[in-house]
């Protein structure tokens, strides 16, 4: 398996809280070497795969929402509930720049950075693989 | 416990009563709406086009009114137009509804059905966009749905027609849709006791109080007033019942909530439809995402924009304009019509009064109609097909980065946009916007600085004409007072910025037929508006001419006028035509254009753009903003106005 961490795939998020250069180094990480605050546990319905943040995931991967991080806003959430985006459902990542846009049953949902950064997700095999 | 009234039998007509349309943005409800009523309300391929309840007279049984809603993306409702989806919800005597839903995102649209269903609305789902669903693959079967939910489910090509007598049909055998939610036993305990108080002391007559607790508990505004008239002294204990549960789970209330429609629509969907896979790509798609490409993006924009000023900027402004007034009414109509004044009536001020030169038909009709007209033809065309094309929703997209300096996020860009075409109408667009301080700056905005249609065919006709260096740097003030403007609204005005999660709307190819119809039912509203305004402010500068006032205007506005903008002593009529539109101050100074250097074009033209909103605006700010608000802006306007004029004419003397 393959985490992808790398600089270029992850966009520099908007410095929303006062401790954004943390939260900017958080999000370089992969979610099992997040600290204490954003603990985490895969539920036993998801598969051991490590989970990524959305904004690190290459474009044209598939992908399922893993879960909500804790930091997330709760109106937010609602609303991305809404969109269709819960958890265990597939999504396609369709673009990481200037916004991240992810195919959601067939719709396309564009996310800034900062609320991608919010959504863990795992990587599904490629289409061609399956 | 099967709480739904029993479904309208064929002998049991629907009586004098109203039929709810309700479903997600963006899913072609205003469409089946022009359907089953024959009325035309704006259709548009991007959401947030129904910011308000419309209301018509079905076709097919003159005994029932149709309602058009605003699109909802959830309820409890968050935003404005959700807000006045579930008043109408709460409000109307509602006999049934037809929840609209697009076939090819199921599981969204069984998240409002089992709202719905909770609600115990009688309904019908009419499953639409049918013909795009079978392109992209998905297969629903709807047999099987509707038996689950035990209500019609009826596929649909509401742009085609296909589908509508089915649909028309199964409004006889309307239900209350079978409950698809259950909720943990912590959560529906806590939901038996609230929808046991809402029954005791607030029943609706129609709506079910399991419903109506669960919007509750949501934190639904609407419904929270509407228990709160009811309950009285009762009130605070229900607040009392959300408290107890919001504190008790590991989440928040409404986010459990959520997640259980979530899920019941997701178990729901899997059972009834099947995903066909599909070669590739469709075209519409890859088009969709090079128009919000990283760079591809910009030279898009840049090419969208050239089309459009070439047929506004160019062939309106210029080509058109130049035949309606020059030739038609230069040459043919306004000779003939002063030739039957004088003979009829002799010279004299009757006469004057119709074709002098504040005449009511040498200046109000010849302004309306053949400066005006031909501009905002060619522009409701242009717009028309950037509307259906699904364009727009991508300008939220490349535009995001920006408005995050004024605090926004690109949705903002919406109202922005439509404000091109008419001011009053985005201001009431305002409402897809979540908070109020995101209303507040975007309509300032807009107020300060986003001209209408009619005045960017006036602005553009005057310095394209004249100066090609005129209208980029006319352009490059206007979006820095934009910027700047907004940007310190950004820092002034208080709350939090919203980031930008937006649904892309496929593109399409635009519908011939829908843009001439938008086009034509623009027109019909802006000359229905402008006509009697452009011949009130005429006859305004006529009596102000007769009385000697005007010529007192002109030299009391001299200082301000020639000294600070530099302007000619006759540009002080446009500003007094301007408070009544500022598109007909414009057009007063495009008819100067002869006394004008391209530099005093500019400047003229700059400070009546950034000048007061049209009074139409205004009446629609204040509905919406409140009048205080309203008279605010406005007090901060017409000072920034002219003195951006006034620096931009010494920097100008300097540099040009």
């Amino acid at each position: 398996m393959t985490i992808e961490t790398s600089g270029a795939a992850i966009a520099r998020p908007l410095p929303a809280a006062p401790h954004f250069l943390f939260r900017w180094a958080t999000l370089l990480m992969p979610h099992t070497a997040r600290g204490p605050a954003g603990g985490h546990q895969p539920t036993p319905t998801m598969s051991n795969r490590e989970h990524l943040r959305l904004i690190g995931v290459p474009v044209g991967s598939r992908i399922r929402l893993a879960e909500f991080d804790a930091a997330i806003d709760p109106l937010q959430r609602e609303q991305l509930l809404a969109y269709g985006l819960s958890i265990g459902h597939p999504l396609e990542v369709l673009q990481q720049h200037p916004l991240t846009v992810v195919l959601c049953d067939h719709v396309e949902i564009a996310l800034e950075h900062v609320v991608a950064g919010d959504l863990w997700v795992e990587k599904l095999p490629s289409r061609g693989r399956t | 416990m099967d709480l739904s009234p029993p479904p309208l039998s064929p002998e049991s007509p629907l009586d004098h009563t109203s039929m709810l349309l309700v479903g997600h943005p963006n899913v072609g409800k205003s469409v089946l709406f022009h359907r089953l009523t024959g009325t035309y309300v704006n259709v548009s391929n991007y959401p947030g086009t129904t910011v308000e309840v419309s209301r018509a007279t079905a076709r097919f049984d003159r005994a029932i009114s149709l309602l058009d809603t605003p699109g909802v993306l959830s309820l409890p409702g968050r935003s404005d137009d959700e807000r006045a989806t579930m008043r109408a919800l709460l409000n109307e005597e509602l006999r049934l509804a037809v929840q609209v839903g697009d076939a090819k995102n199921l599981r969204r649209t069984l998240t409002l059905t089992a709202m719905l269903a909770e609600l115990g609305v009688p309904m019908v789902l009419a499953l639409n966009m049918s013909d795009e669903a079978a392109a992209h693959g998905v297969a629903v079967d709807h047999k099987a749905l509707g038996e689950v939910l035990r209500i019609p489910v009826v596929p649909t090509i509401a742009t085609g027609g296909s589908g509508m007598q089915p649909l028309i049909d199964a409004l006889a055998v309307a239900r209350a849709p079978a409950p698809l939610l259950h909720y943990d036993d912590a959560t529906e305990a806590i939901l038996r006791s609230t929808t046991a108080f809402v029954e005791e002391h607030a029943p609706h007559p129609r709506l079910a109080s399991r419903g109506l607790a669960i919007l509750f508990l949501g934190g639904d505004s609407e419904v929270e007033d509407w228990l709160q008239a009811r309950c009285g002294v009762h009130y605070p204990e229900l607040l009392a019942l959300r408290s107890e549960a919001d504190g008790a789970g590991s989440e928040p209330l409404a986010a459990r909530l959520a997640a259980e429609r979530g899920r019941a629509a997701d178990a729901l969907s899997k059972t009834v439809m099947d995903q066909h896979a599909r070669a590739r790509r469709p075209m519409a798609q890859r088009l969709g995402q090079l128009a919000v490409h990283r760079l591809w993006g910009w030279p898009i924009l840049l090419a969208v924009l050239f089309v459009v000023y070439e047929l506004v900027g160019v062939f309106g402004a210029e080509t058109l304009v130049g035949l309606f007034e020059e030739k038609l009414f230069g040459e043919i109509l306004n000779p003939a019509v002063t030739d039957f004044f004088t003979g009829a009536f002799g010279q004299g001020w009757f006469t004057d009064l119709f074709v002098g030169q504040y005449g009511l038909w040498t200046m109000g009709m010849t302004y309306a109609l053949a400066l005006i007209l031909p501009i905002v033809t060619t522009f409701f065309l242009a717009f028309g097909v950037l509307e259906d094309s699904g364009y727009f929703s991508r300008l939220s997209v490349i535009a995001n980065r920006m408005f995050a300096l004024l605090g926004l996020n690109g949705r903002a860009v919406l109202p922005m946009v439509l404000g091109l075409g008419c001011v009053t109408m985005a201001t009431l667009t305002t409402r897809i916007l979540h908070t109020r301080r995101e209303r507040l700056i975007t309509t300032f905005l807009m107020a300060l600085a986003i001209p209408c249609s009619a005045q960017l065919g006036v602005v553009l006709g005057l310095l394209g004409g004249m100066t090609f260096g005129g209208t980029v740097i006319w352009a490059v003030t206007i979006l820095f007072v934009l910027l700047f403007t907004g940007w310190l609204a950004g820092k002034l005005v208080k709350g939090r910025r919203i980031p930008l999660v937006t649904e892309l709307p496929p593109m399409r190819l635009p519908v011939l037929g829908n843009v001439m119809k938008k086009t034509g039912g623009r027109l019909k509203w802006y000359l229905i508006e402008v006509i009697p305004l452009f011949l009130l402010g005429t006859f305004i500068m006529f009596m102000l001419d007769r009385l000697g006032v005007l010529p007192w205007i002109i030299r009391a506005g001299e200082p301000l006028v020639t000294g600070w903008l530099g302007l000619p002593p006759e540009a002080s009529a446009a500003f007094v035509m301007g408070f009544l539109r500022r598109d007909f101050g414009a057009t007063g100074l495009f008819a100067l254009s002869g006394q004008l250097s391209a530099e005093q074009a500019v400047v003229g033209m700059v400070t009546l753009t950034l000048f007061v909103p049209c009074i139409a605006s205004m009446m629609m700010i204040i509905k919406e903003q409140g009048a205080r608000t309203a008279a605010l802006m406005l007090a901060m306007i017409i000072p920034t106005a002219f003195l951006v004029g006034g620096i931009l004419h010494q920097l100008l003397r300097i540099f040009w």
